[in-house]
């Protein structure tokens, strides 16, 4: 075994070290400064959860014995995103559950469960706050919800379409939902709020797929304009795949808003369900950054070692705020390219990237039922 | 209906067609003539196809099904004179997704036992199903247009009322499929005369006698490692008879003998290949396996042209069986000796495939089994080979029908 009873780090100390995150600027590291943090962070929360989390522990038993503590930050073991759907993974007790995420899952089969404690929960509002004050400031703007509120009828269970939102709608105020519950756009209330609102700038919420739906192609079907006003700020995300099918790139969608709506500060994120918070937002120049509480990892699909930028291949996620589930390290099934460090136009610090899509499925593989070949 | 005809008599244009067409054939002997000529005549166009080696799964197909091969198999049900053996009528086959010829075997030993068939293939297209069809159709516009005849084979969506409605009049039913497909088919009502065969999933295995190993010469383990690694590279390893684990027996953990098996081994497996997306299955089937302490240690858990070796466990409750992820990765176990392997069985166990273990020491673990696990034991390198008796059926035994004339003289 590489980790010894001698590594239990108590939960505690683990908390003040992340609480000695740089709050106010999220993109103040650089390289040389980030490196050492990041990976005492990472080696403290791998010994956490290790010792915590039976199944987290067993996981750790396929990498190879040479593998010592403390590990490099590319030797951080990393669990298959896929994982949260098939396994109940959490390091606390069970009675410090204070929440459960649960993902929407693309294929509608198998959804991924992630338990929360409070503190976890709170710490995460805190970093995706930071994040996002970073892009449109720290007042409480008019705000615009690109969905319905109907999606909150029933409280008790929130999915992560509800959980984004009610994550978002903190930073902004006089909240309008703009569409109804077929997701059909609520235009004369829109024009309304608009009108109203114009002349400061205007918060815009929502999902990727769902802007580009009910937004952008009712302004091209019916050949309207929307005046969001000057300093009007979009922040989507929630995953291009939709799109891709429709073969609508980044550019076109950003070209799209910025015709029909008038918007022209867009930023795109990219996050998931199971690191909320810590969510890689896109700059001014098109590039996805990671912040100080996370780093991204390229590695190669065909054996997983690390790839140096601007090569092609898949991405690992590592997040700070992971207390209560072992999420600090994740691979992902999704396809991008890191393009450089600390050296981004936009100014900020840190790694900066793009998601070029997802992998594609194995063949004669189901997730529910792997071994369909007879013979 | 959204029914695509891919191979039928001239005649047949539609399902309904299909159906009246084959109940107007009649019913044949076994192994009547013309379905034996038929048969020789494919195995020796397919062996003769351009780049067939190419594809080894239609290599052992013509293989199997060669001359001397059937007329062999013929011998077994020709001389007793109890019986008279004659086809039972329409077959219904329901040919598995994933690989691609499995169906051929069934069907052809549905005709030889004197059937006609309905054959519903995978929606999934094929280059394998591509050049089994092409032959079929060159040999029935090259005049074998009778025995050619006693076949249709099609495509359709499962929720498709076509196997209902051939259901109700068919003799007999085989389905190759996942639990859930075969579970689903089975609901459907069948003729109260038919019969019907059922091949779910199963899981196999193979076990190696340690005590063998030691005698084994070098270029002898050169052969037995090739012949394992053959064994998991067909098909991704995720046929029902693909060896998933590999228990050493004769000792109770690593030894010299099992390091000198996996140093050949991986000298077997050099050329193993995964796409990425293998890759990534893989992993994720594996550090499952691994969440729920299944197994535990990998060499390299990751490399696509690497088979992984992983330790696996006897005592938990959960199995290798559960979430295996194929595409080249063995669990392996020690056990002491042969007969501690007995209480390892599950009922869904198929193959053992082994080496070094005599046929007395098979029997004895056979005699101690006490579920419905094993339906065959054969050695490393056939695992995948098909057999006339597959998943506990003889299956031109079964496909015919015998009319007792015992009391004739």
């Amino acid at each position: 075994m590489h980790f010894t009873g001698k590594d239990i780090v108590k939960i505690d100390n683990l908390i003040e070290k992340l609480d000695e995150i740089d709050l106010v600027n999220p993109y103040s590291m650089t390289a040389s400064e980030k490196m050492p943090f990041l990976q005492d962070l990472m080696n403290s929360l791998t010994s956490f959860h290790y010792n915590n989390c039976k199944g987290y522990r067993n996981f750790t038993s396929v990498f190879n014995d040479s593998v010592n503590h403390p590990l490099d930050i590319d030797n951080i073991p990393f669990l298959p995103v896929r994982m949260f759907k098939q396994h109940d993974l959490f390091s606390l007790d069970k009675s410090f559950i204070f929440k459960t995420l649960n993902s929407s899952g693309t294929s509608g089969q198998s959804v991924s469960k992630i338990h929360l404690d409070a503190t976890t929960a709170k710490r995460q509002s805190k970093i995706l706050s930071s994040i996002t004050k970073n892009f449109i400031g720290d007042a409480r703007i008019p705000m615009i919800i690109a969905d319905s509120n109907e999606l909150f009828k029933d409280r008790a269970k929130l999915n992560a379409r509800a959980a984004g939102i009610l994550g978002f709608s903190v930073f902004g105020r006089n909240h309008f939902y703009c569409l109804d519950k077929d997701l059909n756009l609520l235009v004369e209330g829109l024009i309304e709020f608009l009108d109203k609102h114009r002349d400061g700038p205007i918060f815009i919420f929502g999902f990727t797929f769902i802007v580009w739906q009910s937004l952008i192609q009712y302004a091209i079907k019916n050949q309207v304009k929307f005046d969001f006003g000057n300093q009007s700020v979009l922040i989507h995300g929630g995953g291009w795949k939709k799109l891709e099918d429709q073969k609508v790139s980044n550019h076109e969608f950003k070209q799209a808003l910025h015709d029909h709506l008038g918007i022209k500060l867009v930023h795109n994120y990219y996050g998931m369900v199971e690191q909320v918070g810590s969510i890689f937002m896109e700059c001014e120049h098109g590039y996805l950054h990671c912040p100080n509480y996370a780093e991204l990892i390229i590695r190669d699909p065909l054996n997983f070692d690390v790839l140096p930028f601007n090569r092609e291949g898949v991405i690992q996620v590592l997040s700070a705020l992971p207390v209560s589930y072992p999420g600090h390290s994740l691979l992902t099934e999704d396809l991008g390219t890191v393009h450089g460090e600390d050296d981004c136009g936009c100014g900020r610090k840190g790694k900066y990237f793009t998601v070029s899509g997802r992998m594609p499925l194995a063949e004669l593989r189901g997730c529910s039922d792997t071994r369909e070949v007879k013979i | 209906m959204s029914v695509s005809i891919l191979f039928a008599h001239e005649k047949v244009a539609s399902v309904e067609d299909a159906i009246d067409y084959l109940e107007s054939c009649s019913i044949w002997n076994i192994f009547d003539k013309r379905a034996v000529s038929f048969i020789n005549k494919f195995s020796s166009l397919l062996l003769k196809y351009p780049a067939i080696n190419q594809y080894p799964d239609l290599v052992a197909l013509a293989y199997w099904f060669r001359r001397a091969n059937i007329h062999k198999l013929e011998q077994n049900y020709i001389n007793d004179k109890d019986v008279f053996r004659v086809g039972r009528g329409v077959s219904l086959h329901i040919a598995p997704s994933n690989v691609d010829t499995i169906f051929v075997y069934s069907f052809f030993l549905s005709l030889l036992a004197g059937n006609s068939s309905f054959i519903r293939v995978s929606q999934k297209s094929s280059p394998q199903l591509d050049i089994v069809i092409q032959l079929f159709q060159d040999l029935y516009d090259s005049g074998e247009t009778e025995t050619a005849g006693r076949f249709v084979i099609c495509t359709y969506p499962h929720e498709d009322t076509t196997t209902e409605i051939v259901s109700k009049l068919c003799e007999l039913r085989i389905i190759w499929g996942g639990d859930k497909t075969v579970s689903n088919i089975t609901a459907i009502p069948l003729n109260p005369t038919a019969l019907e065969i059922k091949f779910p999933n199963r899981i196999s295995f193979s076990a190696i006698n340690l005590s063998t190993l030691t005698k084994t010469t070098d270029k002898e383990l050169i052969r037995l490692c090739e012949n394992f690694y053959a064994d998991i590279q067909l098909f991704g390893q995720q046929a029902c008879s693909s060896p998933l684990a590999l228990y050493f027996v004769g000792s109770s953990g690593p030894c010299e003998q099992s390091e000198r098996f996996w140093n050949f081994f991986a000298a077997a497996a050099k050329n193993h290949k995964l796409s990425a997306s293998e890759v990534m299955d893989r992993y994720v089937s594996l550090s499952s396996m691994a969440i729920s302490g299944i197994v535990d240690k990998a060499e390299v858990p990751f490399s696509h042209d690497k088979v992984l070796i992983l330790n696996g466990s006897l005592t938990t409750q959960i199995s290798f069986r559960d979430g295996h992820p194929g595409n080249g990765s063995i669990v392996q176990f020690f056990l002491p000796q042969l007969a501690d392997l007995s209480s390892h069985i599950r009922p869904k166990d198929q193959t053992l495939s082994i080496y070094g273990f005599s046929l007395g020491e098979v029997g004895e673990l056979l005699a101690s089994l006490t579920n419905r696990g094993l339906d065959r034991v054969v050695p490393i390198g056939q695992a995948l080979e098909f057999s006339n008796i597959w998943d506990g059926y003889d299956l031109i035994d079964s496909m015919s029908r015998k009319i007792d004339v015992s009391k004739i003289k």
